[in-house]
């Protein structure tokens, strides 16, 4: 909301002391000139930069607005709009679907609530649908609702029904909610589960639905986001059925496609509003990178210890700080860092807290009005804190750890700022290669544009299951279609499986009959819209009375919890005794022991089609066959990294057909290189553990999101793209879903650019001869595997160079919406 | 690579499920499922033949505008049997005793709108419900139907569906209706023969069904009232049951035949029509289907069009709707009749409860009584014999008679091998009476201290430690106000 008169004279005179603080605070971090500074990569603080403050561009509230819409506004404060809430409006007049992509607290939500309200007082009959990734997010914006709500009825207005509808809905209230809520606020998993397949229960929402409402869209991407756009899917359907077409309304943080992803996930054309008329402060970020204790092997002071360092800075000058945590765990180990530091009293209100998903919602709430009200001066937080929970706008945000994205990362920085004030973001790197990426090339995140979010809805593993929930919930006629693929062979497989029906049909008719559900199944209840990370494994402790100390997700399992692995969590040492696969428990004891073990995992790659390759016959994209298995580990002694044993697993195999981006590198150019094969081989898997790293950064994914594997040229593969009898080493980066989410079509049209970054990496990194930063430990990669990695690389960019000479085809261009499935 | 099928093929997997081989029809050439790049098109003889179906079946065809379904009529015969029951013993007792139905329904109050309310009848949002031309019915009226009818004003109804799930991908192909007639018990089964008819199935139901008043199922109230309710829904067509009285004989049943030895325990394996026909009819089904088999005989009738392995279902159906009238009946009677007409002590105690639940406390207490006096007869049910003592109990505190309440509790106390926890119960009452009611402290005490002594250790002993010594303390000042004229202090 705009334009609250708010100038009083204490304000002012904190808001001065506040500067003083800030200034005092950057001075000691950073000490020198603050604008048109310089960047040090090798520096500890690499960069500080200065984002202008902007002013506040206001527009008056629409003709025809409601009046007691307006009444309500103008007694909460609200005397005109920001200009992007006038254009979201406007467009949303016209009949447009709209994506507003405007910072952190600059009064998004009334880019929807304004219209939707208005419509809901003009015609009661009307309903909206509002999906927030998460239920706290729900429950926030439903708090915000009805306040409004509230203040409208207050106002003479109507009652307006605002309800969430989620897994923690009671039963009785159900009902209710289903024919009196105007405003309905759920999540994709519980319209895919939970509304959709009983929508007739729901008739009297789907008949009147007018808008729908997709908050942090950009949280949708990948598997996440290829479900969702198939739930959309099946809620156009639905909507169809009882006549209605409702427009929809998103919100994303800044990405670089945020128009495509919204028209990728609902199908629809969309309007973007991107100009922000929101006042914002002057903002200074900057980046900070531990300096080196051993260079040898390159090894940083924790980042741990630095981000505690810097928060001391900020907290000690009595700013309120914010510090997100890549992990659980960290926000533990810096909450106690920090309150080691700054609690005093024990029974004094808290002043620093942790925030994590796990803790209990009300303990959650708790925090999030300390920190509104300022009581609490330090919260240290997971991600749960990025998405937009209504903490107020805090003094300083720091990130101990990047956070894996452009977009992620300016989300975290939006939450220190507040409209008037000055206010600082810190990024403390830590020592993974991605993070020493950005550290040391500040205009990578500061110059580029933010990372393209990318769905693959047509995926075929992810369809055909939307394609039976859809069955289900309405029959399929026999010309209707689905997505881009033909549904109508789906369906006839779908039949061979005895799972639906084709009745009705007329012989001389192709487009009679209707495919039916003949099943008894529930088949929303088989597919998790989260199912990469939803299926987790706990870790009980048993050295005493069993406990669940920690869980990770089920990919990870095989490798970090086989039977006699040491598992770590906060410096202490626990051995696996047991896995039990099926119960996904792992039973651990606490043990005493000089070394730690590393999983040896054998994945095979076989190429099954090659749907692209670049001139040179280097890049390649195209269908592949995945096989990966735990097949035993090595002891790693503390400190010195020597092998000091190892042992066999046996262990399940893991198989799945998927689409991959691989390089193959040139039996000349191997040939040519003046090293012994085992230090090529070094070399070989020196580039790809580097390439892995750099195409997570370009991807914008998980680093579970994207699979490795490199094949030394040793396995006789078939396929059109094989060059016989030459020892061809191939680097695969393929999708680690089945059926792929759609990251290797992009990679391979990034490939020079993966290259060229790549290169700048190991080039830029400051160890002699491979650390984790780069290539990868020494231990793991032979010594020379720096070297040979940037020979090969020198060769392979200098005959990019040359292909680029010529004429070629159009490479795919970075787009959202490239299909990963090959043409059919 | 491999082609779109292929691939979809191995996502998909499986093979349709098929019946065991003597359920499926000899002789019959099974169309070959076509695949490949074109849509596959069901062969013609894999359609269901529904006139062929309904001669099967034993039913007519009903054809109108909204398509064509099978109606299956059977009579039951007043002199027919089930089990030992006659058919006509279970109308009459249906027929005659319409207090007693007054009081089931008083227990376990509902109507058959167990799904959107009535958001239907809420003409001010949402568009006119298409289709109602299906709707010949007259507006129907909820009081009892006319007397011309010759029959009660309840029906019976019973689904066979393609799943357990519910939602929208469930559906009722076989609509089990049941009423009483003229010289016994009609049933009318309305058979769905492809889904595309389903809309004509409705709007069948919905004529049959209007003005015949109240409904009778067996676990209707969560299972078949909302599905077929959820089936109108679906095709946006009015719910013509909507605030129909409905009574769910899931409840009483449960609370007078609930399994023996398990009074307090869920019952509810042991209380499904199957059993309960077999306790109170001496019912046994020969060759029946079993529940789970049911879908997939629907759904390869489906497939291949032969309509012999329902005929089965058709049958199961019919004998649970004539076991769902014998249930009610059996209430019925008990109720009507009282203690006497209880065939065990548990029927008795599940009468007696029955009773307590309507309030009629007078009747529930004397059948709390003879549950009791039976109950001890048998003697070889302490738990049960407990369990009833702790009711009469508090059925007789709660019409304000403590004294006999207290004689309850007294018996359930010395109950031999009675349950501990209903023991200490039965004390902690007992002091309470003494100590509040009687005013007899020494009595109080006594109950007070077996109390610590039954209590081998916790919170329990620890709670009975600390009445023990608040009646001790205030014996205590008793002793001392009654003694104090006689020693006067210092």
């Amino acid at each position: 909301m705009a334009a609250q008169s708010s100038a009083q004279v204490p304000a002012v005179r904190t808001q001065e002391r506040k500067e003083v603080a800030l200034q005092g605070a950057l001075q000691v971090l950073a000490p020198g000139a603050a604008v048109d500074r310089p960047d040090t990569p090798d520096g500890v603080v690499t960069a500080v930069r200065r984002l202008p403050a902007t002013p506040a561009g206001f527009a008056p509230f629409p003709e025809g607005l409601d009046a007691r819409l307006l009444k309500a506004l103008a007694a909460r404060g609200a005397t005109q709009l920001y200009t992007h809430q006038a254009e979201a409006f406007a467009h949303i007049a016209a009949g447009r679907n709209i994506v507003v992509t405007t910072p952190t607290a600059s009064g998004k939500t009334l880019c929807y609530n304004l219209p939707v309200l208005d419509a809901v007082l003009k015609a009661p009959a009307t309903r909206a649908l509002y999906l927030f990734p998460t239920k706290a997010l729900a429950q926030d914006q439903m708090a915000e609702l009805h306040e409004i709500a509230g203040t409208i009825s207050e106002e003479g207005g109507d009652e307006i029904g605002v309800h969430t509808y989620d897994g923690d809905t009671p039963q009785d209230a159900r009902r209710t909610i289903r024919t009196r809520a105007h405003v309905v606020l759920s999540n994709p998993d519980m319209l895919h589960s939970g509304i959709l397949p009983h929508h007739p229960k729901w008739a009297k929402l789907f008949e009147n639905l007018r808008f729908v409402v997709i908050d942090e869209l950009h949280a949708y991407r990948g598997v996440f986001g290829s479900h969702l756009a198939n739930v959309l899917r099946r809620l156009r359907r639905v909507c169809r059925h009882y006549g209605s077409d409702p427009q929809f309304i998103c919100s994303s943080a800044t990405i670089a496609n945020p128009a495509e992803l919204a028209e990728r996930l609902a199908e629809r054309p969309f309007a973007l509003v991107d100009k922000s008329g929101a006042p914002r402060g002057e903002k200074f970020f900057v980046f900070v990178n531990p300096p080196v204790v051993n260079r040898e092997l390159g090894i940083r002071r924790s980042y741990l210890n630095e981000s505690r360092r810097v928060a001391g800075e900020f907290l000690r000058r009595n700013l309120q700080v914010i510090l997100f945590a890549q992990s659980r765990l960290a926000t533990e180990i810096l909450t106690t860092y920090l309150k080691d530091d700054f609690e005093d009293v024990p029974g004094m209100p808290e002043k620093i807290r942790g925030y994590r998903g796990g803790y209990l919602p009300l303990r959650r709430r708790e925090i999030e009005k300390g920190l509104r009200e300022g009581q609490v001066r330090g919260v240290v937080s997971t991600n749960a804190l990025e998405l937009g929970i209504d903490i107020g706008a805090l003094d300083v945000s720091i990130m101990a750890g990047y956070p894996g994205t452009i977009a992620a990362t300016w989300q975290r920085a939006g939450r220190a700022g507040r409209r008037a004030a000055r206010s600082a973001a810190v990024m403390v790197a830590s020592s993974a290669p991605v993070d020493q990426f950005v550290v040391r090339h500040p205009s990578y995140f500061f110059d580029a544009s933010p990372e393209h979010a990318l769905v693959n809805p047509d995926n075929l593993n992810i369809l055909v299951n939307h394609v039976k929930c859809a069955a289900f919930e309405l029959p399929f006629t026999a010309v209707e279609e689905y997505g881009r693929v033909n549904v109508q062979e789906v369906l006839g497989v779908l039949q061979e499986a005895g799972l639906v029906h084709l009745s009705g049909a007329d012989p001389d008719d192709e487009a009679s009959g209707q495919w039916h559900w003949t099943s008894e199944s529930y088949p929303a209840d088989a597919v998790s819209l989260r199912s990469v990370s939803s299926d987790n494994v706990v870790v009980v402790d048993q050295t005493g009375e069993p406990k669940v100390i920690a869980e990770t997700d089920f990919t990870s399992a095989l490798s970090m919890l086989h039977p006699k692995a040491i598992y770590i969590v906060e410096g202490r040492l626990f051995q696996v005794e047991k896995l039990d696969f099926e119960g996904r428990k792992a039973y651990v004891r606490s043990v005493d022991c000089d070394y730690y073990t590393t999983a040896i995992d054998y994945t095979k790659v076989t190429i099954l089609d090659t749907f692209a390759r670049d001139a040179a016959a280097v890049a390649h994209h195209g269908e592949v066959h995945v096989v990966s298995r735990v097949v035993g580990f090595k002891k790693i002694k503390f400190h010195t990294n020597e092998n000091v044993g190892s042992g066999e697993l046996d262990l399940p195999e893991h198989q799945m057909h998927t689409t991959s981006y691989w390089l193959e590198v040139p039996g000349p150019v191997l040939a040519a290189l003046p090293f012994a094969v085992d230090d090529r081989r070094d070399g070989v898997r020196g580039l790809a553990y580097a390439m892995k790293n750099v195409a997570q950064l370009l991807l914008m994914c998980d680093q579970r999101d994207v699979g490795l594997s490199v094949n030394a040229g040793d396995e006789v593969v078939s396929g059109p793209a094989v060059a016989p009898g030459q020892d061809t080493p191939r680097i695969f980066l393929y999708d680690a879903y089945p059926g792929g989410i759609g990251f290797s079509a992009p990679l391979y049209g990034m490939h020079d650019e993966l290259l060229a970054r790549t290169r700048a990496l190991i080039e830029g990194c400051e160890c002699e001869s491979g650390c984790p930063t780069c290539v990868g430990p020494v231990g793991e990669t032979g010594p020379l595997a720096k070297t040979v990695a940037l020979r090969l690389l020198q060769h392979l960019t200098a005959e990019a160079g040359a292909a680029a000479a010529l004429p070629q085809a159009a490479a795919p261009a970075l787009r959202a919406g490239e299909p990963d499935d090959p043409p059919f | 690579m491999a082609s779109l099928t292929d691939r979809l093929r191995g996502i998909v997997g499986g093979a349709v499920p098929r019946l065991s081989p003597e359920l499926s029809s000899p002789g019959e050439p099974r169309a070959p499922v076509p695949a490949g790049a074109a849509a596959p098109r069901p062969a013609g003889p894999g359609e269901p033949d529904i006139a062929r179906a309904a001669e099967v079946l034993g039913g007519d065809v009903v054809a109108g505008r909204a398509g064509a379904i099978i109606t299956v009529d059977r009579h039951y015969a007043s002199s027919d049997r089930h089990g030992r029951v006659a058919i006509g013993e279970i109308t009459d007792t249906l027929l005659g005793l319409r207090d007693a139905r007054a009081l089931l329904a008083r227990a376990w109050p509902t109507s058959a709108s167990a799904v959107a309310g009535s958001e239907h009848a809420d003409a001010s949002v949402g568009k006119p419900a298409h289709h109602a031309e299906h709707h010949r019915r007259e507006p129907h009226s909820r009081l009892p139907a006319p007397e011309s009818r010759e029959s009660s004003d309840l029906w019976f109804l019973d689904l066979e569906t393609t799943g357990l799930a519910g939602g929208a991908g469930t559906q009722a192909f076989l609509v089990g209706c049941a009423c009483i007639s003229r010289d016994g018990f009609s049933v009318r089964q309305f058979f769905l023969p492809g889904y595309e008819h389903e809309r004509a199935l409705l709007a069948e139901v919905g004529d049959w069904a209007a003005g015949r008043g109240a409904i009778v199922t067996f676990n209707g109230k969560s299972f078949d009232v909302p599905l077929i309710e959820t089936r109108y829904l679906f095709h946006r067509v009015p719910f013509p049951l909507d605030g129909v009285p409905h009574v769910d004989m899931l409840h009483p049943a449960r609370r007078l035949w609930r399994a023996r030895g398990t009074l307090d325990g869920s019952g509810e394996a042991s209380c499904s029509l199957g059993t309960l026909e077999r306790r109170l009819a001496g019912v046994h089904r020969v060759g029946d289907v079993p529940g789970f088999e049911i879908p997939s005989r629907y759904f390869q009738f489906v497939r291949d069009g032969d309509a012999r392995p329902l005929e089965a279902v058709l049958e199961h159906n019919r004998l649970d709707l004539v076991s769902l009238a014998l249930v009610m009946a059996r209430a019925l009677a008990l109720v009507e009749r009282g203690p006497g007409a209880a065939r065990d002590p548990y029927e008795c105690l599940g009468l007696a409860r029955l009773y307590d639940r309507v309030g009629r406390l007078e009747d529930a207490e004397a059948t709390y009584v003879r549950a009791v006096e039976r109950l001890v007869r048998v003697g070889r049910d302490p738990e049960a014999t407990g369990e009833a003592l702790r009711r009469l109990a508090h059925c007789r505190r709660r019409s304000g008679r403590v004294r006999e309440a207290a004689a309850a509790w007294q018996q359930l106390a010395e109950l031999p091998r009675g349950p501990a926890a209903l023991r200490r119960e039965a004390r902690e009452a007992l002091a309470i009476f003494h100590e509040h009611r009687a005013h007899d402290l020494a009595a109080a005490r006594a109950e007070a201290e077996r109390l610590v002594v039954e209590q081998p250790s916790g919170q329990h002993r620890e709670a009975a430690r600390h009445r023990l010594r608040r009646i001790e303390r205030k014996m205590e000042r008793e002793r001392s106000s009654s003694t104090l004229w006689l020693e006067p202090d210092t």
